[in-house]
């Protein structure tokens, strides 16, 4: 499968940068940052020119989601703060703000269907619903035992899922607020040593919500951790396993995001020790990937544009690592960035995706 | 690990699991490596005033390099600073990360350097140079910190090793510490919290039969010692007594109480600090106890949120005993690592070895309590106030335990030499 690639237009901030996504009408590029705020790049520009960020947080912005009809985003950070901003203003405020929304590390954002109300997970174990209109916490959700990494709605039903550190998927009944269903991915989780490695990294749903996805690694060791990126198909309706696929080797350690492409195949992306990560189409009735992309470094988030061609694939600096100083001409030390490739695939035919 | 890797041609896999009779055998490989040598020995006016001291250490060594910044020396909200909040302390203006919780809270009974600055960034290198106090090349092998606190101070009225070294993983006598020291200051390693097995006698034989048999075998030791350097006698009776003092010291591993448990945590590092603890109580002179898996090159965020409330716990835990029992008067209580983390973060969202700017934690006798001292810039690039090398420590810390580093030396083989880096001296404000 031919592939073109724009590494011109790659837009590189000056901070490391998570999960990088396309605005609603896809004139924007979003990206939360690892140091306290919200990066847009205004795609109708040539240099993919860099608008004023969204500010306000504190630490890392792992966690945020954009409004399924309207330009909004909910960001979330580590130090458990939640705003909620109109992305396209020149210089965006907080429509409202919420300092303590967790205790510590909020992890992932999911919009409900509608958008009225969102879910967010974190470090502190629980996960909670909010009012998007004017951030109304309405529920907290506690059963997990570790940190909750992933939060998703089903497609067509208000069904909430939650994916933790030690593997567990969750889904919830909302209104009696305990876990209605458990989906075992276990096998993402290793406690090695005294480390913790692994964990549910990302969830998804095939198109027609009837598969559950969820993307993690076989993990072999912690320290510098290894393991074969995975994923595991579950039935919706039964929860019983339908699936498992091995994205790599020991080397390629997580997938770290999913998405299924509007033409019907399943994306993902995996990063894995220092340098190492790639792009993979999958057509999940053949054993072969579609397509295979392994020149990129350390892929941690991918996204689809709205006409339905162009990715998003939030990568590293190849090299980035090493032991010891490293320092730039000046004798500045030389910290790392996270250029967002922009691809421009040639698609293959629609295939069926059920599992 | 580099400590678990080592090799040797006359240490087989085997002789890394301690029972009874491989404790035993293991004093004939120890005095093999000996050879060359008479050993190293400290002035002998100066080894029997440091035995009259009882001081004691406390050695807690984090393996694999524990990330400052996810510690001791946190900087929230900048480039380098990661997800993880600072929490203040109970000295007032001083924070730590939000993974510690619990050693926040006894801030005031510990000092702090985070000036700490060293040169070594792999493994294979740092971990002998920072547990030797990386001394001048002489020529000779120098004794880990362990070792030479064994040397200089002796064993004690305890009756039990002086050096022992409590870790996951394999046990047994592990006389690759001592260095030019020679084997008899090597550490007896209790691997996962098990004493050596066959540590009781066999039912078929009495305490008389038992005293019949050991007569016979220093009967028999007496024309293989005849025969033998000195330093062959030394670790040859240096295990045979230590095995007994084990046969008679069996409680030292009894199933800890659960109260105990919970407060150090149901962990492995946990479980090794309370024997730690019982070591300290039972009055070896130096324990040091291991923990592993903190080279964190990859999902070092997730990894340390993992690992550093473990140690929290099991740290605040064994620092609350020993000052509740007023043992902090006399145990020196050192945490460590063989160097920080990079302040970059790299694509596997790991940290990698950084000894240009780190932290190293103390307590206890000759400590001032309560000193933090040393600073980073902003970013944690580098130490902007005098930075610190380990020979800085070797020196604090005998000073701590009442050696006069500046002054006291090894003779090795008549060869007179310095105890630490003689370009280096203690740092003043963290001694009592």
């Amino acid at each position: 499968m031919d592939i073109k690639y724009t590494p011109s237009k790659s837009p590189v901030a000056d901070r490391q940068l998570f999960n990088a996504r396309f605005s609603l009408d896809g004139s924007l590029l979003i990206a939360g940052s690892y140091q306290g705020d919200v990066r847009r790049f205004d795609l109708s520009t040539e240099d993919h020119h860099e608008l004023r960020a969204i500010n306000g947080h504190h630490a890392w912005v792992q966690a945020f989601a954009l409004h399924p009809t309207q330009n909004l985003i909910v960001s979330g950070d580590s130090w458990g703060k939640l705003q909620l901003h109109d992305y396209t203003h020149d210089d965006p405020q907080p429509l409202w703000a919420l300092e303590d929304a967790h205790d510590g590390w909020i992890r992932s954002i999911a919009f409900s269907k509608t958008g009225d109300w969102f879910a967010t997970c974190g470090r502190d174990q629980t996960v909670r619903v909010f009012n998007t209109k004017n951030g109304k916490q309405k529920r907290m959700l506690v059963g997990h035992q570790a940190d909750v990494y992933h939060v998703l709605f089903h497609p067509e039903e208000d069904q909430l899922l939650s994916a933790d550190a030690l593997g567990n998927i969750f889904q919830w009944d909302l209104k009696k607020q305990h876990p209605l269903r458990t989906f075992d991915a276990s096998e993402t989780f290793l406690a090695h040593r005294l480390q913790d490695v692994g964990g549910v990294q990302v969830l998804a749903f095939s198109p027609d919500g009837k598969t559950l996805f969820a993307g993690g690694t076989r993990p072999k060791n912690g320290g510098t951790v290894q393991g074969v990126p995975i994923i595991i198909g579950f039935s919706w309706e039964t929860a019983e396993r339908t699936l498992l696929r091995e994205l790599g080797g020991t080397a390629d350690c997580y997938c770290e995001d999913l998405k299924f492409h509007p033409d019907g195949f399943l994306m993902a992306v995996t990063s894995g020790t220092p340098g190492t990560g790639k792009l993979q189409f999958i057509d999940l009735t053949l054993e072969e990937p579609l397509f295979q992309l392994s020149s990129l470094s350390n892929c941690h988030s991918l996204d689809v544009h709205p006409d339905g061609e162009t990715i998003a694939v939030t990568t590293t600096v190849r090299g980035s690592n090493g032991n010891g100083r490293k320092v730039d001409d000046e004798g500045n030390y030389i910290g790392n960035t996270s250029p967002i490739q922009i691809l421009v695939p040639e698609l293959p035919e629609p295939k069926n995706t059920n599992a | 690990m580099p400590h678990s890797k080592q090799t040797h041609s006359l240490c087989t896999p085997e002789e890394h699991t301690l029972s009874r009779r491989q404790l035993l055998g293991a004093s004939t490989a120890a005095g093999v490596v000996g050879l060359g040598g008479l050993g190293g020995l400290v002035n002998p006016l100066i080894a029997s005033d440091m035995s009259a001291k009882e001081k004691q250490v406390l050695f807690i060594w984090i393996d694999g390099g524990m990330s400052q910044l996810e510690s001791w020396d946190p900087k929230p909200n900048t480039q380098f600073g990661g997800p993880f909040r600072s929490i203040p302390t109970s000295i007032p203006g001083i924070q730590v990360s939000e993974l510690m919780p619990k050693t926040s809270q006894i801030m005031h009974k510990l000092a702090v350097d985070r000036g700490v600055s060293t040169f070594d960034n792999s493994h294979s290198a740092g971990v002998p140079r920072i547990n030797r106090g990386d001394p001048k090349d002489r020529g000779v092998v120098y004794p880990y910190f362990g070792s030479a606190v064994a040397n200089l101070m002796g064993p004690g009225d305890s009756g039990l090793p002086p050096y022992v070294w409590v870790k996951p993983g394999s046990g047994g006598f592990k006389y690759q510490d001592a260095g030019f020291l020679g084997p008899k200051y090597g550490a007896l390693a209790i691997g996962e919290g098990k004493p050596p097995p066959n540590i009781l006698l066999p039912s078929n034989i009495d305490q008389q039969q038992n005293l019949e048999r050991n007569a016979l075998r220093k009967f028999a030791n007496k024309q293989y010692a005849n025969a033998r350097a000195k330093t062959f006698r030394e670790a040859q009776d240096f295990v045979f007594d230590t095995a007994q003092v084990l046969m008679d010291r069996r409680t030292l591993f009894d199933t800890p109480d659960a109260s105990d448990i919970e407060r150090y945590g149901d962990t492995p590092l946990g479980r090794d600090m309370l024997i730690g603890r019982k070591m300290i109580e039972a009055g070896v002179r130096f324990v040091k106890v291991n923990s592993y898996g903190w080279d964190t090159h990859g999902d070092n965020f997730n990894a340390h949120a993992s690992l550093m409330p473990r140690f929290d716990q099991a740290f605040t835990a064994v620092v609350e005993d020993l000052d509740q029992r007023g043992m902090l008067d006399h145990v020196l209580v050192i945490a460590m690592s063989e160097f920080g983390r990079t302040p970059r973060i790299n694509g596997h969202i790991g940290r990698d070895h950084w000894p240009e700017a780190w932290s190293i934690a103390m307590t206890g006798t000759g400590i001032r309590r309560g000193a933090i001292i040393g600073e980073t810039n902003d970013e944690g690039t580098w130490v902007t106030s005098e930075p610190h090398d380990i020979g800085h420590f070797f020196h604090t810390w005998f000073n701590a335990l009442g050696i006069d580093s500046e002054h006291t030396e090894y003779i090795n083989d008549g060869q007179p030499l310095p105890i630490a880096d003689e370009e280096c001296s203690p740092i003043q404000e963290l001694l009592a």
